[in-house]
């Protein structure tokens, strides 16, 4: 009945942070993993799925666009939930994003409380 | 040619910096007359392409980069861990910053393209005072830490 979260940010102290505020979230967590892009996200997640994907955009070797979009087109991972959580100034990009599936968008900074209610927006009414 | 019109932007940077510093490590800002050099200073930049094009840069001291990160990570500046986080902070609030600044200045419509930030240290005692006689670099106090941010645009 606990979820498994990957939080890929090329921040540590960003991933920290995120990584804090899913534990103190209230929502039952089995295993949170990090990744710090794209890339290194997509070799985790060949091997081991995640039930959501907190994803940065602006990252290096594989930006957050490319890796969304990556996921999108393999059927072992264009169903998992991708919450991005950018500085992108872009306001539109949150538009961008939905059509790409992106479940939810956070802009930062951001607050604890933003990632509680965006983990049972979109965990909350699903079984792990 | 690049022009620096920080005097315009200042307010934006000091209204920028303390929104993200309060909301991203409950640290908070003034603006400050102080202009000593701070020990172990560092230098991050950002550039970004769009309907504004420049750079975005930020001296500051390591020891605030350790301020946040302990902030950020639940801990003391002393400890070893908000020591070895301090310049991932100061590039992440850096990032933050530049994110939200460039969304007070543009229009709604508007569609950027930023790099990811750099950070050098600053050696030299003299590119610190070079900044400072400029007179463009908006001097801000973070609770005992100073900085200085400069917003350069081209065009």
């Amino acid at each position: 009945m606990a979820f498994n979260i990957l939080i890929v940010d090329d921040s540590g102290t960003t991933r920290a942070i995120i990584k804090r505020a899913v534990m103190l979230s209230g929502m039952p967590i089995d295993k949170i993993t990090e990744a710090g892009d794209g890339s290194a996200a997509l070799t985790q997640l060949a091997t081991r799925s995640a039930d959501l994907v907190f994803a940065d955009l602006n990252m290096p070797v594989m930006d957050g666009l490319q890796m969304i979009g990556r996921m999108s087109t393999d059927p072992k991972t264009s169903s998992i939930p991708v919450v991005v959580i950018s500085a992108d100034p872009n306001a539109d990009q949150a538009a961008l994003l939905n059509d790409l599936g992106v479940r939810g968008y956070l802009r930062k900074p951001f607050t604890p409380e933003a990632i509680r209610t965006i983990l049972n927006e979109v965990l909350g009414g699903v079984s792990a | 040619m690049l022009s620096t019109q920080n005097n315009t932007h200042s307010a934006k940077l000091v209204e920028t910096f303390s929104e993200v510093l309060e909301t991203m490590a409950f640290v908070w800002l003034q603006p400050t007359e102080e202009i000593m050099v701070p020990e172990n200073l560092l230098l991050l930049t950002m550039d970004f392409q769009g309907p504004i094009h420049g750079e975005l840069q930020l001296f500051a001291p390591q020891s605030l980069g350790a301020l946040l990160a302990g902030n950020m990570l639940g801990t003391t500046a002393e400890d070893p861990l908000a020591e070895a986080g301090a310049r991932d902070a100061l590039k992440e609030l850096l990032n933050i910053a530049c994110g939200t600044l460039l969304r007070k200045l543009a229009p709604a419509d508007a569609r950027f393209h930023v790099s990811l930030p750099k950070v050098t240290e600053v050696s030299d005692r003299e590119q610190w005072y070079a900044a400072i006689g400029r007179g463009d670099l908006t001097m801000l106090d973070a609770e005992g830490r100073l900085l200085g941010v400069r917003l350069e645009t081209l065009g």
